[in-house]
């Protein structure tokens, strides 16, 4: 039973992912791709369990980085259509929630990765402190956006993900100041 | 053919020469003609399936299961495949040739 929950709670945070490649990619092959992770992820949960599940989404999440990147590269109208998406997205309250979830997904990444590789070792704190760095990032984004014309968010962005860099940074190891470790 | 196959695209097209077949039934078959090496993500799968598809190297047909999508490759996929292969075929010979097989350990493996 807690596996059924654990594979239906993946394939809805699939399903959300699907959302992120064009539109006309979802419409050709969503139905497809959810078809392939699901049957994917089954076999591995048969497998070997939760690890299974965790390898997958590992492998899962790299491929999908790369291929949402590309789909809206290769898409020009694909690409037009995400701009106009994420200008709406922006502007409603929902936003914050898809930052929280993409915070979410990113910080899998060194969790997983720690399921691997020795040399990655976050402790709580480090994720409580990354966590609350990237939703903090975006929602500042998002703020500074709606008060700003459309065309300057890649300003916005830009100078946003900059001291965003920095603060990681400072933290990581100390640039000007002595936060770091 | 100026169409430039990756490495994920020669094995989906290798797969389908063999017969038709569905996303996930590709995607295994690639694992395993590869060992394991290349395992394809659903993205990278159905981007190079439509990459393929735009350039008329494969093309959907019907199947045995109607919820699926099946594809197969055209005669442009299999003449794109077949100048593949020999381009790999000249290679090895040259390889072969000039001993570079056993010089770089790989003789014994592809007896």
């Amino acid at each position: 039973m807690t596996n059924h929950v654990e594979t239906s709670f993946s394939e809805d945070l699939y399903d959300r992912l699907l959302n992120l490649y064009p539109r006309a990619f979802q419409q050709q092959f969503g139905e497809e791709m959810r078809f392939v992770f699901s049957e994917v992820l089954r076999e591995a949960e048969a497998a070997s369990g939760v690890w299974g599940v965790a390898v997958v989404w590992r492998r899962t999440l790299a491929d999908a980085l790369v291929s949402i990147i590309t789909q809206h590269l290769n898409d020009q109208e694909g690409h037009a259509t995400m701009k106009n998406h994420l200008a709406d997205l922006v502007m409603e309250n929902k936003v914050f929630g898809w930052i929280a979830l993409a915070t979410g997904l990113l910080l899998l990444i060194p969790l997983v990765a720690m399921q691997f590789n020795s040399g990655v070792n976050w402790s709580t704190g480090d994720f409580v402190v990354m966590g609350a760095l990237l939703f903090i990032t975006g929602s500042i984004f998002v703020l500074t956006a709606r008060r700003v014309d459309r065309a300057h968010w890649g300003l916005v962005a830009f100078v946003v993900a900059a001291g965003f860099l920095y603060l990681w940074a400072e933290l990581a190891v100390g640039v000007f100041l002595t936060w770091g470790s | 053919m100026n169409f430039q196959l990756s490495q994920s695209e020669f094995y989906i097209l290798l797969s389908l020469a063999i017969k038709r077949r569905h996303g996930y039934d590709i995607m295994k078959q690639v694992e395993a003609d590869t060992a394991g090496q290349v395992q394809l993500g659903p993205g990278t799968l159905y981007g190079s399936i439509k990459r393929l598809a735009e350039s008329a190297l494969i093309e959907e047909v019907a199947g045995d299961d109607r919820r699926r999508k099946y594809y197969a490759l055209t005669e442009e996929g299999r003449r794109s495949l077949a100048s593949e292969l020999s381009r790999y075929d000249d290679a090895l010979t040259l390889a072969r040739q000039h001993d570079l097989l056993q010089q770089f350990g790989l003789a014994r493996q592809r007896q």
